[in-house]
């Protein structure tokens, strides 16, 4: 069984995609090179990774669980170039005060940026702080709290023909981690059942797990 | 005495306008009147990706035209749109791809030697 940042991990990334809608994509990792024409328009998108965990000092023993805070990056991309009607603009048939109007009409590439971003966080904030999903898919009492604690957004950027406008909303889960221990050294069973004599069904004694 | 500015604008007609090199460039001004010309197409910059370090090729086209080609010229007027098209490849026949003269950007070139250089923004049609 994975720890359970990992598995907060999958889940967010799964119901971010299961929500997409065509309206952006996901990738679980941060993803390096990144094309403007990748995250154009609906191909924005959204990474999901987890970036750090705070662990209160306490003392504590073996196999027991800890609570934990663990933060969650949502990394927001977009990119957009300028929208006009190309329509009246390319057509013979239209005037030049048709097509001065159209200039006039231009969507602007960081207009559209800035909005498409406004947007995407609006439907990320909406699926993360979902009150049907506070237990962001784990059982019982082991998610305590969690909390999308802010959203900011960069400078837009200038890639070529296009407009890049990035952000990140953080995620802070406040968990229940199990320690269980490395796998590479098996545990050891020792049986040190006492037999007593008289004893005919052998249900004196202690067994002892050795860890 | 021959005057070098004067003679280097001149030579535009080879060295932009020329057919060697030169691609056919149309451009629609805020007035809504097109005006077809020759001219100078990069299509793509070579920039460092700032996470990275490493070289990235971007696809960023410039249009160097001629400026006596041109009447009204792109950049007169503060805050205009034009609407260019160029060949979407470097063939002067290819089919010509929309963009906009995006008012965010200054024009740029040698203004004293007569052209003018575009920096284009990438347009699609509106919903």
């Amino acid at each position: 069984m994975s720890m359970v940042f990992r598995q907060v991990k999958s889940y967010l990334v799964a119901q971010l995609e299961a929500e997409a809608a065509g309206r952006y994509q996901v990738a679980g990792y941060q993803k390096q090179v990144i094309s403007a024409d990748d995250v154009k328009d609906a191909l924005r998108l959204v990474q999901v990774f987890w970036e750090r965990t705070d662990f209160p000092a306490a003392s504590y023993r073996q196999s027991e669980t800890r609570t934990t805070e663990a933060t969650f990056r949502i990394r927001l991309i977009t990119a957009a170039g300028a929208e006009i009607d190309l329509v009246t603009l390319n057509s013979d048939a239209s005037t030049s005060a048709q097509k001065k109007a159209a200039l006039l009409a231009i969507s602007n590439a960081a207009a559209r940026a800035d909005d498409s971003f406004d947007e995407l966080a609006e439907i990320v904030y909406q699926i993360i702080e979902d009150a049907t999903r506070r237990k962001l898919g784990t059982s019982g009492g082991i998610v305590s709290n969690r909390r999308l604690s802010s959203i900011d957004k960069d400078e837009i950027e200038e890639q070529g023909d296009l407009v890049v406008l990035t952000g990140s909303a953080v995620l802070t889960v406040r968990l229940e981690e199990s320690i269980t221990g490395g796998t590479t050294t098996p545990l050891t069973t020792i049986d040190l059942t006492l037999t007593q004599e008289g004893d005919d069904v052998g249900k004196a004694g202690v067994e002892v797990t050795h860890i | 005495m021959v005057n070098l500015r004067k003679e280097i604008e001149e030579d535009l007609s080879f060295t932009l306008e020329g057919e060697d090199f030169g691609l056919p460039v149309e451009l629609i001004g805020p007035d809504g009147l097109k005006q077809s010309v020759t001219g100078q197409v990069l299509f793509d910059t070579v920039r460092t990706d700032p996470e990275t370090g490493q070289p990235v090729l971007t696809g960023n086209p410039v249009v160097t035209v001629r400026r006596s080609s041109l009447s009204p010229i792109p950049g007169d007027t503060p805050g205009e749109v034009w609407q260019v098209r160029i060949p979407g490849r470097p063939d002067p026949d290819a089919d010509l791809v929309d963009y906009v003269a995006s008012p965010v950007h200054a024009n740029t070139g040698g203004a004293s030697i007569g052209f003018l250089t575009l920096h284009l923004q990438k347009a699609s049609q509106t919903p």
